[in-house]
């Protein structure tokens, strides 16, 4: 594999979708569906098979840190300003870019299928090239700014496709919402790329490197703070962490591949990458890891709680996406960026399944979202039924599922940074990532119980009706199931022999810290997975317990024999516990959601924010008032003003 | 007595141009019909502008210096002149249709448009001070007539009114700052007076009240007051001009005065915390003011009051002749006068027969209306906030970076403060045009007025353009400051 | 008696009268007067300066740059009167009042 002739197809990956966006998006109605879809499909697959060569191109290069560029020429040279452009695949890159084009590609084979009937069917696909297009420039840039453009631009497709029903008002506006909180973010990210250009001079990632490597008395820690802070800011935005994931669960909105390719798999997972890409930088500011931390680890916390009690199935996938992101964050912050990426890998998978999958029962159903009106749909859609039972299984955790062992190396990445830092905070960050693992268990549990397992609760008819999807939807199910079950092995964890292969593929492109004297024992390593597998089984069997174990099973045993009286007094009691359950655990469960939410969103978030805006505010009203309209009052400002001066003038200088 | 050989007349022809195309315009007005619309005037104006250009254009190269010494022809004063004439050119493109909806399509109209450009050109030209007190009352004079020009709107009258007295008042301050100096040194000349120690009181003193006029014109805290009051009274396509052309012009003479005359190390000295002052009060008082404005003409004073604050900033950090801050203010101010020209050129659009379009809340769905309007209108706004890729960004970008490379962090500290609150103000308009259902009347039923359209889709390229492929004009802008002497 | 700090004194004095003037009459048309007061107030320092610098004090300059400057002055001041005045004419017309404070369409 010759590298330079790989480097220079490197701008394809971007410009093959690209290209099918531009054929879909101008050509619109003079092209039949079936050409349309074909074109959509073949940009993302193309674009994987390049990433693909890049890989094993890598592969040939001796050292780690090896990579393809190719140079996009200058794109301002002035003096001492220069911003250079260009791709550069190197071994972080190239994982994400094989995620974004692979997940793109089965996506786009199942948009096909799922979208088939609406009228909106090339424009749908233009949009989703367009923002794998923005995707590929996202990952692949190798300065700040290139990677500004591409964050802007999967942005905007976000937008685009969360309003593409643009004529129901509600979901219109909550493309809006996504686009005003990202906003906030993005200006976060900016001011960060201002300043570290303004401190370092340059934008581009290896110089960037280069110039801390090299400086003589390096970045001052508060610039290091301050920027990388503000780049975090812009990942919180993008990567829907507290206090910006509001608009995440409303992105629900737009069609659910979308929700998959999007808000679960790549986009959502930008603020990871860039905190990985930057992780040199990141590592010079302690505070801002200790932040990341714990802000991955309350949302890790307080979403999966919120998806505890959902019932539109979506949103139940939305939260966990913003819980399993604040595990990303949870092993960034803990400066383990391999681990964090792995899980960005193993999640892509699974959570871009779990949605399918929802979206095939969505398609069964005739667009039925509500959980409460499914049930017992494991018989009619046995291939979804699947799809979901084996992406829940990741997501909680359960082994050999991939989640759980990308879930076990954030958890004891934790557990190390404790141990290098001597802090104890990273302890509770630990147990905050424990009990989320409980929650995470649990919501997966109760989601297959409500729509696949017990009795149909929804329209008879409709139910009679659901089957499982066409092949062009059912295929990449099919092929996400295996990747979810099997990706875990890249990194088989040392504890049973294995190598971690994944993670050691990204140390030389992630900073690494240095380690702590002595090892953390396996004992510890032990105890840290047994406590996060038996939280996903507790997790688990609770919530079958609670929604699959219920029903009327034991009224029968009773009238079958008298015998069992006290049986039936126990049935009995189980069956009491949905009730109780309803009334002890789901209300305040869900009053205490509702008041966690106010707790978060109306008064710390929204109460931050209006405070400090009502009072710039007050300022501008009363700054207002000065310019009273009369003109002598302006002559007199002017006359003040010039003696102003000239005091200073003669007296001072 | 100087010969006037060709160098003196080259010099002139950018002036020229639009002198004899106003007085064309003057000859030309009373032989046309009255009720018809008088494109006549329009071709002449623009055909004077273009020549204006072309004259620039042709100038662009060594510094040529000449009517004893008064004018200097060199990329520094050609710089900003390219960005005059286009502002005037656009000014009248809009003006075709505009003009006739306010009931203006007159030639004095037209004339003091010209004439206002010849005395910013001539500003932009000027090397000694007695050339930068006609350039500046020469534009000054035409801008106060053109700003009450649509004599039945009690406010342009007001506005004029305002604006007049207050610039007779600072014209005051200017010229004894002149005085002073004149008197101080014997010389009127910015190169002579670069020659003679600048600690002494009365040269300080006459610096002192040059600033008050400089300020005045560019509209710096505390000389500002007139900036919001005749911007929202004078007519859209005059408030344009006047943002940006009669900006430009001050910036380029400041700027001139400040690098030439006073350009040593120990004058420098004393100036430059004086205009940090000035940056900083005009950077906050005019974000702070934009925040609570419900008109939009008004809304895009105060920005321009904020915007002076950010080029001061340039200003401050300038580093002399060698250092990127004075090149980083010419290329500033050559971005800040196009995308502040934009917004204007749109109200002037959208306004109907005697009535302006300027309550951001009539705003409110434009999108759906006039997509067009909306879309340029967001791209200036966006620019004005410094979003990249506009030309917005690379302008603050630069500015700021020079401050804070010459150890002025505090200012270029409230400078970013500043921006961060001016996106409230700069997207809240875009969040109406496009997010809100229309609620007022939009004229869409008329003819399209396509040479407005073009002067719009003319602004917004440049705009693009500066902001993807910058290196050119700031390339240009680093010889220009270069080379001044 | 006219030596030149007495000039500039003299002047300076006449220009904070001007300046008063402008700020604390409530006339427009004084005010406008006001103005020209303070024009001519630099005239007169400009003379005294031109005076000087033509004078056996200052050899090596000539004083015609500074009478120069006088008579563009009153040409501009000239000019800035009579639009000033039309400007006036035309508020007049419209509200029948010359007081500064009038003017309060425009504020905020």
């Amino acid at each position: 594999m010759d590298l330079t002739s790989v480097a220079s197809a490197l701008p394809w990956i971007p410009l093959l979708p690209f290209l099918g966006f531009l054929i879909n998006g101008c050509c619109g109605t003079r092209i039949s569906r079936r050409a349309a879809g074909w074109i959509a499909c073949l940009g993302p697959l193309g674009a994987f098979l390049i990433a693909y060569l890049g890989l094993l191109a890598l592969a040939q290069e001796q050292s780690p840190r090896a990579f393809l560029e190719c140079s996009l020429g200058d794109w301002i040279s002035v003096g001492d300003l220069v911003v250079r452009a260009g791709l550069r695949l190197d071994r972080l890159s190239v994982v994400m870019a094989l995620v974004v084009t692979g997940v793109g590609s089965l996506i786009h084979v199942y948009s096909v299928g799922y979208m088939s009937h609406d009228k909106g069917f090339t424009r749908y696909f233009a949009y989703l090239n367009l923002f794998l297009s923005m995707m590929c420039i996202l990952v692949l840039a190798d300065n700040l700014v290139l990677m500004f453009v591409g964050w802007e631009g999967v942005g905007l497709c976000s937008y685009l496709l969360i309003g593409f029903w643009y004529e129901d008002p509600a979901k219109a506006s909550a493309g809006k919402k996504a686009f005003i909180v990202n906003r906030i973010g993005d200006f976060g990210f900016i001011l960060g790329i201002f300043l570290i250009f303004v401190t370092c001079g340059t934008v581009d990632f290896a110089e960037l490197f280069r110039w801390l490597a090299s400086a003589r008395e390096g970045l001052p820690a508060g610039v290091a703070f301050a920027a990388t802070m503000l780049l975090f800011l812009g990942a919180t935005g993008k990567s829907a962490q507290i206090p910006l994931y509001v608009w995440l669960p409303d992105a629900m909105a737009g069609p659910t591949p979308v929700s998959a390719l999007i808000h679960a798999a790549t986009m959502v997972t930008a603020g990871v990458y860039m905190v990985a890409r930057l992780s040199f930088l990141f590592v010079l500011a302690p505070t801002t890891l200790l932040v990341i931390a714990a802000v991955g680890g309350l949302t890790a916390l307080v979403a999966g709680f919120y998806a505890l009690t959902q019932n539109d199935i979506k949103k139940v996938l939305a939260y966990s996406t913003i819980s399993q992101l604040g595990y990303m964050f949870l092993g960034a912050g803990a400066a383990a960026f391999g681990a964090s990426i792995f899980h960005l890998f193993t999640h892509a998978f699974f959570k871009a399944l779990l949605f399918l999958g929802a979206g095939a029962v969505i398609h069964a159903l005739h667009d039925e979202q509500d959980l409460r009106r499914m049930g017992g749909l494991g018989k009619k859609l046995p291939l979804t039924c699947a799809a979901m039972v084996v992406g829940s299984l990741a997501l909680a955790g359960i082994p050999p599922f991939a989640g759980f062992f990308s879930k076990d190396l954030i958890l004891l990445s934790l557990l190390e940074a404790a141990h290098r830092t001597g802090q104890p905070v990273w302890y509770l960050l630990w147990a905050m990532g424990l009990v989320g693992a409980l929650l995470t268990a649990f919501y997966s549990m109760r989601l297959i119980a409500m729509a696949f397992l017990g009795a149909p609760r929804g329209d008879a008819e409709a139910h009679e009706a659901a089957e499982d999807p066409p092949v062009s939807m059912g295929a990449p199910l099919i092929a996400l199931i295996f990747c979810s079950a099997l990706v875990g092995l890249f990194s088989w964890p040392k504890l049973f022999g294995g190598f971690e292969r994944f993670i050691h593929y990204l140390d030389w492109v992630t900073a690494q810290v240095p380690a702590a004297p002595g090892e953390l024992g396996h004992g510890v390593e032990w105890l840290n997975l047994c406590a996060s597998v038996g939280m996903g089984v507790a997790g688990m069997a609770a919530a079958y317990f609670l929604y699959v174990v219920a029903p009327a099973r034991p009224r029968e045993l009773v009238r079958a024999s008298p015998a069992l009286g006290r049986l039936y007094e126990l049935s009995l009691n189980k069956l009491y516990v949905d009730e109780y359950y309803d009334r002890w655990i789901v209300k305040p469960l869900q009053a205490a959601a509702n008041y966690a939410w106010e707790i978060f969103d109306v008064l710390i978030v929204d109460g931050f924010v209006n405070g400090v805006a009502a009072w710039v505010l007050d300022l501008a009203a009363s700054a207002r008032k000065l310019q009273t309209g009369v003109v002598s009052y302006y002559a007199i400002s002017l006359l003040l003003g010039g003696i102003a001066l000239l005091g200073y003038f003669v007296l001072w200088v | 007595m100087p010969d006037i050989g060709s160098a003196e007349l080259r010099v002139l022809l950018p002036v020229l141009a639009p002198l004899l195309g106003a007085l064309a315009v003057l000859l030309t007005d009373p032989y046309l019909d009255k009720g018809r619309p008088k494109l006549p005037l329009v071709y002449i104006a623009l055909g004077s502008l273009m020549a204006a250009w072309a004259a620039l254009g042709f100038l662009w190269g060594d510094r040529v210096v000449a009517w004893s010494g008064a004018l200097a022809a060199d990329r520094f004063g050609l710089y900003l002149g390219f960005a005059i004439a286009t502002a005037a050119g656009l000014t009248v493109l809009s003006s075709a249709g505009y003009a006739r909806k306010m009931g203006v399509d007159c030639g004095e109209y037209y004339s003091l448009l010209l004439l206002a450009t010849a005395g910013m050109l001539l500003l932009a030209m000027a090397n000694d001070l007695l050339m930068v007190f006609l350039g500046i009352e020469t534009m000054s004079i035409a801008v106060y007539c053109l700003a009450g020009i649509t004599r039945e709107r009690p406010r342009s009258v007001e506005a004029a009114m305002k604006y007049f007295l207050l610039g007779a008042f600072a014209t005051g301050f200017l010229l004894y700052g002149i005085a002073l100096i004149y008197g101080a040194t014997g010389e009127v000349r910015l190169e002579r007076i670069a020659h003679h120690a600048a600690n002494r009181p009365l040269l300080l003193a006459g610096l002192g009240f040059l600033l008050v006029g400089f300020g005045f014109k560019v509209g710096a805290v505390p000389f500002h007051m007139w900036a919001p009051d005749a911007y929202e009274g004078a007519p859209a396509a005059v408030t344009g001009f006047m943002a940006a052309g009669v900006k430009a012009a001050g910036f380029a003479a400041f700027l001139r005065v400040l690098l030439t005359a006073f350009g040593g190390e120990a004058a420098a000295a004393a100036w430059a915390p004086a205009l940090w002052m000035l940056a900083a009060l005009s950077m906050i008082v005019g974000t702070l003011s934009a925040l609570a404005q419900t008109n939009l003409k008004r809304m895009l004073a105060w920005s321009s009051v904020a915007h002076t604050g950010y080029a001061l900033v340039g200003v401050v950090g300038g580093g002399g002749v060698a250092g990127n801050g004075s090149a980083a203010v010419l290329f500033y101010v050559l971005t800040y006068s196009v995308m502040t020209l934009g917004p204007f050129l749109v109200i002037a659009l959208l306004s109907r027969a005697g009535e302006e379009f300027e309550q951001i809340d009539d705003l409110a769905g434009l999108a759906r209306r006039r997509p067009v309007a909306a879309a340029a209108l967001s791209l200036f706004l966006l620019s004005l906030a410094g979003i990249p890729p506009t030309a917005g960004f690379m302008g603050k970008l630069f500015v700021f970076r020079a401050a804070i490379d010459s150890g002025w962090l505090g200012l270029g500290v409230i400078g970013i403060l500043a921006t961060l609150v001016s996106v409230y103000y700069y997207l809240r308009p875009i969040v109406l045009m496009y997010m809100r259902e229309p609620r007022a009347e939009f004229n869409a039923s008329e003819p399209t007025d396509w040479a407005s359209h073009f002067a719009i889709g003319v602004a917004a390229l440049a705009l693009l353009l500066l902001g993807v492929l910058p290196s050119d004009a700031i390339a240009a802008s680093l010889e220009s400051v270069r080379g001044l002497w | 008696m006219f030596t030149l700090t007495n000039c500039l004194v003299l002047s300076a004095l006449i220009f904070a009268v001007g300046a008063y003037g402008v700020i604390a009459r409530r006339n427009i048309l004084i005010m406008l007067m006001s103005v020209e007061l303070m024009l001519n107030a630099v005239n007169l320092s400009f003379i005294a300066f031109a005076r000087y610098y033509g004078s056996a004090l200052a050899p090596a300059s000539s004083g015609t740059t500074g009478q120069v400057f006088v008579l563009m002055t009153m040409v501009v001041a000239a000019a800035e009167v009579a639009v000033g005045l039309a400007i006036l004419i035309a508020l007049f017309r419209g509200r029948h009042s010359v007081d500064p404070g009038d003017l309060d369409l425009l504020k905020g």
